[in-house]
């Protein structure tokens, strides 16, 4: 009897396969981070967005080797001490405290109100997160039946 | 069904003898927006996500609550942080005309400044995950 074992054939598939599955996992999160943020925005009467935002939800390849993609808001300048669109995006999914009635800043005397969270990636993550292990074994079984 | 949870956690944080969370805040937790006169040391409680898992002859809901903590000390935020995740993670919750709930920790933002401000205040936000289902 011969057994025949591809195995160094068969990792590369399944790296590929695992590697495409990703991608478009992370493509799908991030349409639908950007149509919950339009949603979040067009509910507010008084918008001043230039959707600058919703420009940087993007996908990225994994530093790492095999990392896969990532998806997420990518800005470049993530100073989460300074009022920069990284910082933004943390305080519009997880809501913050803001000056009371239209001041420009909060003080120790002035009142504190809260602006609400209004998340845009985390329900898109919960959306996919179930369609990750059908993406994947259709992606493999795809390439090991060709 | 988010108004019962909503007063089961309230409940829950409010009984008594106090908690350590209730003791940190003064007893300091609303729902989406916090009284005028907080500044420091207070909690918000929001609902981030309602979702159905119904089955054929069951109505269960997935529902995420956030609760965001305020203190103009890094450190006591920290704290605060900490004792919430004492009083909710992992603990049954009974809640109003449902199955008691099971509160479990969905992620966690450690203590970072808040936006236009100019005191420090600092916030941290844990959010949990529990099913919902009517008795």
């Amino acid at each position: 009897m011969k057994i025949e074992w591809h195995g160094n054939e068969l990792m590369q598939v399944v790296v590929k396969a695992s590697e495409e599955a990703s991608k478009e996992i992370a493509e799908a999160i991030v349409k639908d981070a950007k149509n919950n943020l339009n949603r979040h925005i067009r509910r507010t009467k008084k918008s001043k967005s230039r959707g600058t935002l919703g420009a940087h939800i993007q996908t990225r390849k994994s530093k790492f080797k095999d990392g896969g993609y990532l998806a997420g808001v990518f800005a470049k300048d993530f100073r989460p001490w300074e009022d920069t669109l990284g910082a933004r995006a943390v305080f519009v999914e997880f809501g913050h405290a803001a000056p009371y009635k239209g001041r420009k800043y909060v003080t120790r005397k002035n009142i504190v109100k809260h602006i609400p969270p209004r998340p845009f990636l985390r329900p898109a993550i919960r959306k996919h997160k179930r369609k990750v292990k059908r993406t994947f074994n259709e992606k493999i079984n795809r390439y090991l039946n060709q | 069904m988010s108004n019962d949870l909503f007063t089961g956690i309230y409940t829950h944080f409010s009984a008594e003898p106090h908690n350590d969370f209730y003791n940190g805040v003064e007893g300091r937790l609303e729902y989406v927006r916090g009284l005028p006169e907080w500044v420091d040391n207070y909690s918000i409680m929001d609902g981030t996500g309602f979702h159905a898992h119904d089955t054929f002859d069951s109505e269960i809901d997935e529902a995420f609550v956030q609760f965001s903590l305020f203190s103009t000390s890094r450190l006591t935020c920290g704290e605060l942080l900490k004792k919430c995740k004492a009083l909710f993670d992992g603990v049954l919750i009974s809640i109003p005309n449902h199955y008691p709930v099971k509160l479990k920790r969905e992620l966690q933002l450690p203590p970072t400044l808040s936006d236009n401000i100019e005191i420090e205040l600092w916030q941290a936000v844990i959010e949990f995950d529990c099913m919902i289902q009517k008795v």
